[in-house]
């Protein structure tokens, strides 16, 4: 379906039988829950790798968890090996630093990917990721449009970047989060929140309540509009298409749809929205044309006059 | 027993013989889950001997100091015979540039100074124009398990072998991670305790290991929803140019009932109290003269 679509390529993630085994639904082996979110048998990746192949799009497994304790980096690396030698699977996008040493030790004849959990927020860091094996460097969540273009204009050859299309914001930023997925969203919970030293300069409950309600609502908005979509069925929630122009002049190799765990509708609709623009651009629309073309295929005008669906908005 | 102190602003000082019942204050205030045990800190070993001084943030840019504050911190150093560390956070490109004039004038400080870095970028750029600099790898560079929301670490103590090795599982104790450290010139990681791993030994091998206390961090990132308490910012969840700190000696007390640990909101970073218990035996490990103790208490 997502190849039928127009997908230039896929990444998917993996919970074998041996990892959940072992770990059970405490520790995942990526971002995302075991549960939908994943392929589970070796079939069903083939079957994936396959059907895209055959549509000339190639498959990256997203192996981003922050980290893969002691007892199971020699596990993921021969998992590694073996979905590239009976699978085809065509690279790998990371984040945690250890595996990427050990993976850049490998000569693995597949790309390696930095995940947006490398928190790559400057143009320094990349020789040192290039270094490593780093084909493409999928940026964080949290930089603003004029620190892309800055990034992606003075990286030079070598490297590509990626950056998110739309759905999924993050309150934190994803990579410095050190908190778990299995538990529910840390950002989400109900906290109680009082200031901690209640001193003359403390705020008033008035106004840490109102501050409280704003936070709620930017993360409404960060949580996919409360996981909202339009009544044709397009996904609310964070976006960057109006930039995507901007994208295409400076560089930018790839937009990326997030949520494996998405339903199917989901998935497609944010596909054909996202493909919509991408062709424009790739025909050459300007620049200052673009935000038009991608508010009247939201028709979400309240949404988008908000700003706080705005992925990468200049501040 | 030497013990660092992260200082906000010259002139924010504790006297050696007042961190522990500094840090003390921090559980008796009701932040802590055992208030009664406040008293281990201070029986935990001996008085210590500040003979170092963190300035700057490893979490935001704007409360990195200016040249100017970063030269009172030099001079009053050199008075006071400390040594200092510059803390830094990720950083993006400008960030870069405006830290230029703050390194340079550290780099030409009458007293020892590192850097310690939460950014690969950051590193290899101290490593071309300021190499002199000796370098540490912060906290944000060394991920585990850190959810609160297990509960109490003693609940957990029974946890299965596979899980006892994701709570207890850092990057800084990977073997490989440590020998490209080494390679890169590290000379000291700096780390939090893991909420749920009890261990206060590092080992003795290099790189040097620093941990800060009492606080360990959960989450941060560059929206910071305590910059949108200013006037004129309000529902501005954007990541800032510039910011007033209207988070400065203002942090936020987090209550769930699935929480182990109090959290504390310090601008754009949560942050867990180590239990008492934690402390001081950090204290008292500290006393052994192995490991960098980096007192926090006053800063966050």
């Amino acid at each position: 379906m997502l190849v039928h679509y127009g997908a230039d390529e896929l990444y998917c993630g993996v919970d074998t039988p041996e990892w959940r085994a072992h770990f059970g639904n405490r520790f995942w082996m990526n971002r995302r829950s075991p549960d939908g979110a994943n392929l589970v048998t070796f079939s069903d990746i083939r079957t994936a790798v396959d059907r895209a192949h055959a549509g000339g799009v190639p498959v990256y497994l997203t192996l981003n968890a922050p980290f893969y304790p002691a007892d199971s980096i020699g596990y993921v690396l021969r998992l590694c090996e073996k979905l590239i030698a009976e699978l085809g699977i065509d690279g790998y996008i990371v984040s945690d630093m250890n595996l990427l040493f050990h993976l850049s030790e490998m000569d693995l004849p597949v790309r390696l990917h930095l995940s947006s959990l490398g928190s790559c927020f400057n143009g320094r860091a990349v020789p040192f990721y290039q270094s490593l094996g780093i084909r493409r460097i999928i940026l964080p969540r949290q930089l603003r449009l004029g620190e892309i273009r800055r990034l992606v204009s003075g990286a030079g050859d070598g490297v590509e970047f990626e950056v998110f299309a739309v759905n999924d914001g993050c309150m934190f930023e994803e990579g410095f989060c050190q908190t778990t997925h299995t538990l529910g969203p840390f950002c989400l919970a109900d906290w109680t929140v009082r200031e901690a030293d209640d001193g003359p300069g403390a705020m008033d409950p008035g106004s840490l309540e109102a501050a409280r309600r704003s936070l709620r609502e930017y993360l409404w908005y960060q949580n996919n509009c409360g996981s909202s979509s339009t009544p044709d069925g397009l996904p609310n929630g964070p976006c960057s298409l109006c930039w995507f122009g901007r994208f295409r002049d400076w560089g930018v190799t790839a937009v990326k749809i997030v949520g494996r765990e998405a339903s199917f509708l989901r998935k497609m609709r944010s596909l054909q929205l996202v493909k919509a623009v991408v062709e424009a651009v790739n025909a050459g629309l300007g620049v200052g044309d673009v935000p038009a073309l991608a508010r009247s295929l939201r028709s979400t005008p309240e949404l988008c006059d908000s700003g706080q669906m705005c992925y990468f908005r200049d501040g | 027993m030497d013990i660092s102190l992260h200082l906000r602003r010259p002139g924010q000082e504790l006297p050696a013989q007042s961190v522990r019942l500094h840090a003390a204050s921090l559980y008796a205030r009701g932040t802590g889950r055992d208030p009664g045990v406040a008293g281990d800190l201070s029986v935990a070993g001996e008085d210590p001997v500040i003979d170092r001084w963190y300035i700057g943030d490893e979490f935001c840019a704007s409360r990195l100091p200016s040249v100017q504050v970063a030269a009172e911190f030099a001079r009053r150093a050199d008075v006071a015979g400390v040594a200092l560390t510059l803390l830094t956070p990720p950083v993006t490109d400008d960030q870069i540039d405006s830290l230029v004039p703050v390194l340079a004038r550290l780099a030409g400080a009458s007293v020892p100074v590192e850097v310690t870095v939460n950014d690969w970028g950051l590193l290899f750029f101290l490593k071309s124009w300021f190499p002199d600099l000796p370098l540490a790898l912060g906290r944000l560079l060394n991920k585990g398990f850190k959810d609160p929301r297990l509960g109490a670490p003693e609940t957990v103590k029974a946890a299965a072998e596979a899980d006892r090795a994701v709570l207890e599982h850092a990057t800084f104790d990977q073997p490989r991670f440590r020998e490209r450290a080494s390679a890169l010139g590290i000379a000291r990681l700096e780390r939090d305790l893991m909420p749920y791993d009890p261990r206060t030994d590092f080992g003795d091998n290099p790189p040097a290991v620093s941990v800060y206390f009492p606080f360990g961090y959960v989450t941060t990132g560059r929206v910071c929803w305590p910059s949108t308490f200013a006037p004129g910012r309000e529902a501005d969840f954007r990541p800032r140019r510039a910011c007033g700190r209207p988070c400065e000696g203002r942090p936020l007390a987090l209550a769930h009932p699935a929480n182990g640990f109090p959290l504390r909101q310090s601008g754009n970073t949560v942050f867990y109290l180590y239990p008492a218990p934690v402390t001081a035996a950090l204290l008292r490990r500290a006393g052994e003269g192995r490991l960098r103790l980096v007192y926090q208490g006053a800063a966050l």
